[in-house]
């Protein structure tokens, strides 16, 4: 584009294609208005004149009238005839008259007349000719005179001499007016071309150059049209002040041209950031404006739409949400809402439902209230539909789970606990929500347990374990807790969801299942399983801590004796009597384990030396014989036991242990019962001699 | 026979018809004419139509003489009368310029064709008029009057002049004459008085006023006669009398004399007797289908000492009304 172009655009859009000329406008305003003022002035002055014509004229008829008619007297009346014809045609001509008509009655006895008949008389080419009374003509003339006026004309002595006439036309007035009116045109015309010439002059030399500066200045202006620079500095202080007035506002305009520039910008990019369709709706008309985006949203893009108008979005909106959208819109035509919102569905192009939230409201009102334009968005929330649902089910989970959940913030607050979670606790929900989760644990777990928690969440995101979850009763119950960590989906800690699973039950099972494995049915002391689990156990901590442990085989005596007198269940009442004695008579530390029938291993570890643990094994053959009451009667048994020690140089297997031990109870028995041996070599030996 | 006879009656009827076709002619022929006069009583009013008269005969015409006795009203009636009586002709000698206008409008309205006579009319419908050649007389007089007063060696002298009313035309005609006349000797005007109730008192006063004011006054010039003793008794009285020349314009009867004595040096004198004729010549000729001219001049006799004598007889017809028929 060349400089040219640019200034004819620039032009165009400054003061538009057909823009008039101001100067043009001011000088046929200013035409108008001088020549209308000074027509008015001109017919004012034509009608001040006609009445001044007309005056005068009758004035000067009556003037003439009584002049003529006191001049011509004496000369009538000295028949002087030419005389007085001659003041008459002085008189006609000087007032210019239209005809002056003189009857003289002396003159016309002379005659054998009325009247001699004289006057004046004034042609159509302006003459003033005699008055000739034969001349019918000049006769009909005078009386088609709009005006005349008649004096008596006296003698001397009284005695009327003849009359006198003097005739005004119609044409005469007419003419004259005439003559005042192409004067009054031609004052009008000169003065209106003077007057329009000077005022033309004034304002092109104090306005309009001033003016035509400003336009200059104006239309060196950007793609825009705001004038590059500013307007010059003029000398003329009203001038002045809308130059300096403009080039401020060129200032605010700039300024707010940026500001609505970063606005746009601002907006364009929420619009664009926020995959936001934008939508301009004309309703009268139907005509509508839509964002690329908009279409982008239903899969299509804006020129497959074209022609765009209200009926593409009936089309494209599913029909049920579209009836909803039209009592929403009517809500807020109506005035009920202040915005207008619906959640719709429109098929996408390849046939789906995509969700999208339109939003808007009416931003012009016609005079009657009626709603002209209106503008919104569309929102795709197709993923936050789904969100939604799945929400929904997981608000569902949260609500109806037999399990307790807690949702906690990052830094371990309480946001919110289900029914059964409360239930579990005893706990209101409003005393959990707002308060740190770590209140709610009881001190017995120490801070390692806490941050064995934390690093299992940061590493795997999660952590199962057993806990026992505090009640708001002081009591407790055991739980399988899985504390899992929301992410969003930039993989930030959103919240935390604990599950509290109650394994109360399951815990007694467990218990229960545990007892049926490791401890005696009948005793209720650790049974073989469970005997090798702490031998071995023990050894090793024997080996570790360089002590000694001793495993101790305790066999009955004269058990089956009781057995065969007062029947098993005395025996079993036995057993349990004779565990209960050997429990209280040994260490917190040490074990006790029923291997079957009367047949007892007994663990003691963290011996120094041998002998350490011969006061125990005393007191065990102490309170073993002692005799015992049973329901069916009194028993009297006592123990044979055998020790074997581990060693401190070597792993000594755990079985080995028992077995030792077991040979040597077999030696105390062989040695006579009630006694207690420890296995040594000659043990082995001996009863490996026995053996064979 | 017959042709004797029917040639006989031929000769009758064409003696008849040119018996008749030349008493027709010589009715019609006949003109009445009407010689209106502001005043017969004036002698040259009565000598003027004494001229009228005189070729009236000549030609076989009528004229009545209506005279109205200086008197507007007469001067109508007598207009009214003439056109009642439906004369041919009017030679119209009026009151005044003005009063003839309308006289010639009556008759131009009769379609009475009317010659005017010396005094004119303030307007020009009639067939001819005819007057004193005025601005010729009163030049003849001048020249007269130059040669007097160098024959006396006045010629450094100054000439008094005592005027009728200016605007008339015969007295512009006749000062102008009188001072072209003067002008070509380079005899200057002491001053000019204009006549206005051509009284005696009036004229002496000026002739006085003349004589007072103007130590070397040599002549005095009246452009009226009939009050020219006024000024010779300004001039007696005034001890001038053989230092002061008079000359006149018009005629008086006993100028004849003085003009011989040498008491006036020269007077210019009109020929009414002629003019009456002229008048009549013209109607005369307007009959007759000749066209006549619209002025005609009648020569004024500058009558001095040096042709007294010879124009005496013409004098006494002309100017005089002498020895005519009344």
């Amino acid at each position: 584009m060349n400089a040219a172009e640019h200034d004819n655009r620039q032009g165009e859009r400054t003061t538009g294609p057909q823009a008039p000329s101001l100067l043009l406008r001011i000088t046929l305003a200013l035409i108008g208005i001088v020549m209308l003022v000074f027509s008015i002035h001109a017919a004012y002055h034509y009608s001040m004149q006609k009445a001044e014509l007309t005056a005068t004229l009758e004035n000067s008829i009556n003037t003439s009238l009584q002049r003529l008619s006191t001049n011509i007297a004496p000369f009538m009346e000295a028949y002087a005839i030419h005389d007085y014809e001659q003041l008459v045609a002085t008189e006609t001509r000087l007032e210019d008259h239209y005809a002056v008509v003189v009857r003289n009655r002396k003159m016309g006895e002379i005659l054998d007349q009325d009247y001699y008949i004289s006057g004046q008389i004034r042609t159509q080419s302006g003459e003033h000719i005699p008055y000739d009374a034969t001349d019918k003509a000049m006769a009909e003339r005078l009386s088609e005179t709009f005006y005349s006026d008649s004096a008596t004309i006296t003698g001397a002595n009284g005695e009327t001499l003849g009359t006198i006439s003097i005739y005004a036309s119609g044409e005469s007035l007419a003419s004259r007016l005439q003559a005042v009116l192409i004067e009054d045109i031609s004052i009008t015309l000169l003065f209106s071309a003077t007057l329009l010439f000077l005022l033309i002059v004034v304002l092109r030399r104090y306005f309009l150059r001033s003016i035509r500066y400003m336009e200059l200045a104006l239309r060196r202006a950007d793609d825009e049209g705001i004038p590059l620079t500013p307007l010059p500095e003029f000398r003329y202080r009203e001038v002045q002040i809308l130059s300096r007035t403009i080039n401020t506002m060129l200032a605010a305009i700039k300024a707010s041209r940026d500001r609505q520039k970063i606005q746009q910008l601002r907006l364009e990019n929420t619009i664009t950031g926020t995959q936001t369709g934008t939508w301009e709706w004309r309703i009268a008309t139907g005509e509508t404006v839509f964002n690329e985006r908009w279409a982008e949203i239903v899969g299509y893009t804006l020129a497959e739409l074209e022609p765009v108008s209200i009926h593409t979005w009936e089309k494209l909106t599913h029909p049920e949400d579209l009836k909803l959208s039209s009592e929403q819109l009517q809500k807020h035509f109506q005035g009920e809402l202040d915005y207008y919102e619906c959640e719709v569905r429109m098929r996408h192009k390849q046939g789906h439902w995509v969700w999208v939230i339109d939003r808007g409201c009416v931003m012009t009102w016609s005079d009657q209230g009626e709603p002209l334009v209106m503008y919104g968005t569309h929102q795709d929330i197709s993923t936050d539909k789904e969100a939604q649902e799945q929400l929904s089910m997981a608000a569902g989970v949260f609500k109806y789970a037999r399990e307790g959940i807690i949702l906690t913030s990052v830094d371990g607050i309480i946001l919110d606990a289900n029914r059964a979670f409360t239930a579990l606790t005893g706990y209101h929900r409003s005393e959990l929500t707002g308060h740190r989760y770590d209140s709610l644990i009881p001190e017995k777990h120490d801070q390692a347990f806490f941050n064995s928690i934390l690093d299992s969440l940061r590493r795997d995101g999660v952590w199962n374990g057993e806990f026992e979850m505090p009640c708001k009763n002081g009591t407790s119950f055991p739980s399988l807790m899985t504390i899992a960590a929301a992410r969003d989906h930039v993989g930030r800690v959103q919240h935390f969801v604990t599950l509290v699973a109650d394994v109360s039950s399951l815990k007694q099972n467990e218990d229960r299942l545990r007892m049926i494995a490791h401890y005696d049915g009948l005793t209720g002391l650790p049974n073989r399983l469970l005997l090798t689990e702490r031998l071995r156990h023990a050894i090793t901590v024997a080996r570790r801590n360089q002590t000694l442990l001793a495993v101790v085989f305790l066999d009955l005596d004269g058990f089956k004796e009781v057995n065969d007198t007062y029947g098993h269940s005395a025996g079993d009442e036995l057993l349990k009597v004779l565990s209960d004695r050997m429990q209280q008579t040994l260490r917190d530390c040490d074990t006790v384990a029923r291997l079957g029938g009367d047949e007892f291993v007994i663990l003691l570890p963290d011996l120094a030396r041998k002998e350490n643990c011969r006061p125990v094994l005393e007191r065990l053959l102490t309170s073993l014989c002692c005799p015992v009451t049973l329901s069916q009667g009194h028993a009297g048994v006592s123990a044979s036991i055998g020790v074997s020690l581990s060693s401190l140089d070597k792993e000594v297997d755990a079985d080995i242990l028992i077995r030792q031990a077991d040979m040597a109870m077999y030696q105390a028995k062989q040695n006579g019962k009630n006694r207690f041996c420890f296995f040594s070599k000659e043990t082995a030996d001996y009863l490996h001699s026995a053996s064979a | 026979m017959k042709a004797g006879k029917l040639a006989g009656w031929a000769a009758i009827v064409f003696v008849l018809c040119v018996t008749s076709l030349l008493t027709t002619r010589a009715q019609a022929d006949t003109k009445n004419l009407a010689y209106l006069v502001s005043d017969d009583r004036i002698p040259f009013w009565n000598i003027m139509a004494s001229g009228i008269k005189s070729q009236a005969e000549q030609f076989g015409y009528t004229v009545s003489v209506h005279s109205a006795d200086n008197q507007a009203k007469t001067e109508l009636q007598n207009t009214a009368n003439a056109l009642k009586q439906q004369v041919d002709g009017i030679i119209l000698s009026p009151t005044n310029s003005s009063a003839a206008v309308t006289v010639l409008k009556l008759a131009g309205q009769a379609g009475i064709p009317v010659v005017v006579a010396d005094i004119g009319a303030d307007t020009d419908n009639y067939l001819s008029y005819i007057r004193s050649d005025n601005y010729q007389g009163a030049f003849d007089l001048g020249q007269i009057l130059v040669s007097a007063l160098q024959q006396k060696h006045w010629n450094n002298g100054q000439v008094g002049i005592i005027a009728i009313p200016q605007s008339r035309a015969n007295g512009k005609a006749r000062t102008r004459g009188f001072l072209d006349a003067l002008a070509k000797a380079d005899i200057q005007v002491a001053d000019i008085h204009q006549q206005s109730d051509f009284s005696y008192r009036e004229t002496y006063d000026y002739t006085s006023q003349l004589i007072n004011q103007h130590p070397d006054l040599r002549a005095i010039w009246l452009q009226g006669s009939n009050r020219y003793q006024a000024a010779l008794d300004a001039i007696a009285k005034a001890g001038k009398t053989d230092d002061i020349l008079l000359i006149c314009f018009d005629a008086e009867p006993e100028f004849i004399d003085m003009i011989e004595a040498g008491d006036l040096v020269a007077a210019g004198m009109q020929q009414p007797f002629v003019m009456g004729q002229l008048a009549v010549e013209s109607l005369h000729t307007h009959w007759q289908g000749k066209p006549v001219d619209r002025l005609q001049q009648v020569e004024v006799l500058a009558v001095s000492p040096d042709n007294l004598e010879r124009l005496l007889p013409t004098i006494r017809r002309n100017v005089l009304g002498q020895g005519t028929s009344p």
